[in-house]
């Protein structure tokens, strides 16, 4: 299958100051297909957040291709990059409103201009029942717990239903349990909605669902090659437990 | 650990007794605890096999020591990565050494994450061949968890190994084109 979303040798500098460089991406190539999630892990202030806004095409790279569906997003002028954005790149992070409004508001409101108030409050309240955030429709953002933000945020993104969705190390904040019900929503909403998701993440509890992962570390991002093969029935030990008794 | 192997490194970069050469031991590598008289024994060890040979009272490496060194130094790791050997290569790689020591990072770091990316998928392999109630799917993950950060913890130091590294090498080798170092942080 062709991918939807690719990068090609991107690299990515930031000047810090006038002396200093920071490389954040050097040479990052990855893939992203439709019905798949692929997980960049890596630490916090590793350029994570660089990389995906570079894949949604808010910034531009030093080198190198971003090709989505099809088109370079170098080559698309800044109002059709917006268009993208807008209706086939869904957004996800972990940020909150700005105006203190009940949490369907919230959803729904880059929904109203293309589709109206009414519409867009129907689409909302389906988004948000479909990640199992319905109860949260008329709370507001103060009130939720750190994973009910999650699920509210997956909603608003995938609200517009987009192609892609890249979603910004939403599970930061999150235990393990909480983190492994958000990864497996993601990952059931790219193969029920053919979508492909592209997650930066910041522990490795938080790759479990995904299909690929890489890590990205010195501005070089390393994914092992081939596919994992699934063995069923093995037993698996913590490293160096030794057998069991 | 090898202290066979760090002995060796150490008179690889220059001939020294047993006692300067105890005390250079725990000086380099100071995070990891050697037994007392560990280099003596590793002499002996190394002068068996040929790695060193003894002249008034001075120990060198022969010319097979060094190759020895150098094929250990440039080797794969263990899988999975151990600190102490790992940070013993770090501590006597030279110069033109780095290259290597990066790309051994690169292969361990990417050993480890196969080996995560296996584990996800016989844990979700046998999460959806199950019927498993609340308390058994919630020790299942915290099981996985556990795993998980033990993973998580090793590859995050090997990347940031890796990145020290590359940082070190940019500088060396602009230093060894007469340019001022590149001056890049992380």
């Amino acid at each position: 299958m062709t991918a939807l979303l690719s990068l090609d040798r991107v690299s990515l500098h930031y000047a810090r100051g006038h002396r200093h460089v920071v490389a954040v991406l050097a040479d990052v190539s990855l893939e992203v297909r439709a019905a798949e999630v692929v997980c960049v892990w890596a630490r916090r202030g590793r350029g994570k957040t660089a990389l995906l806004r570079v894949a949604a095409g808010i910034e531009a790279p030093d080198g190198g291709r971003v090709v989505f569906a099809g088109k370079d997003l170098a080559c698309l002028s800044d109002r059709q990059r917006s268009r993208l954005l807008a209706q086939e790149i869904g957004w996800v992070a972990g940020a909150g409103p700005n105006l203190d409004v009940p949490t369907l508001a919230h959803v729904a409101m880059p929904l109203s201009f293309a589709h109206g108030a009414r519409a867009a409050s129907r689409l909302a309240h389906d988004a948000l029942r479909r990640v199992g955030a319905g109860d949260c429709a008329a709370r507001h953002w103060a009130s939720l717990a750190d994973w009910e933000r999650a699920l509210v945020a997956i909603a608003r993104g995938i609200a517009r239903e987009p192609k892609l969705l890249l979603v910004d190390d939403l599970t930061a904040m999150l235990g393990p349990d909480e983190t492994d019900e958000v990864m497996r929503l993601l990952a059931a909403l790219a193969h029920e909605r053919d979508l492909a998701v592209l997650c930066s993440v910041s522990s490795a509890g938080a790759t479990g669902w995904s299909d690929r992962f890489a890590t990205l570390s010195g501005g070089e991002l390393l994914m092992p090659p081939g596919e994992p093969t699934p063995r069923r029935g093995e037993v698996i030990g913590l490293p160096g437990a030794g057998p069991r008794a | 650990m090898s202290t066979g192997m760090v002995v060796l490194g150490l008179l690889a970069e220059r001939p020294d007794n047993g006692y300067r050469l105890e005390r250079r031991l725990n000086e380099r590598l100071s995070s990891a605890r050697f037994e007392r008289g560990a280099a003596q024994h590793a002499l002996k060890r190394l002068s068996m096999r040929g790695y060193v040979r003894c002249v008034e009272e001075e120990y060198r490496a022969t010319a097979s020591g060094v190759e020895r060194f150098e094929s250990w130094l440039r080797s794969a790791t263990a899988m999975p990565p151990e600190r102490d050997e790992l940070m013993a290569r770090l501590a006597l790689c030279r110069p033109g050494d780095m290259p290597h020591l990066i790309e051994v990072l690169r292969e361990a770091e990417l050993a480890c994450t196969a080996r995560l990316e296996d584990l996800n998928a016989r844990t979700r392999e046998q999460e959806r061949s199950a019927d498993l109630q609340d308390w058994e799917a919630h020790m299942s993950v915290a099981a996985i968890a556990g795993t998980a950060a033990w993973w998580d913890a090793r590859i995050k130091w090997l990347g940031d190994l890796r990145a020290g590294l590359q940082r070190a090498w940019l500088g060396y080798e602009a230093e060894q084109r007469g340019a001022a170092p590149p001056r890049t942080r992380r």
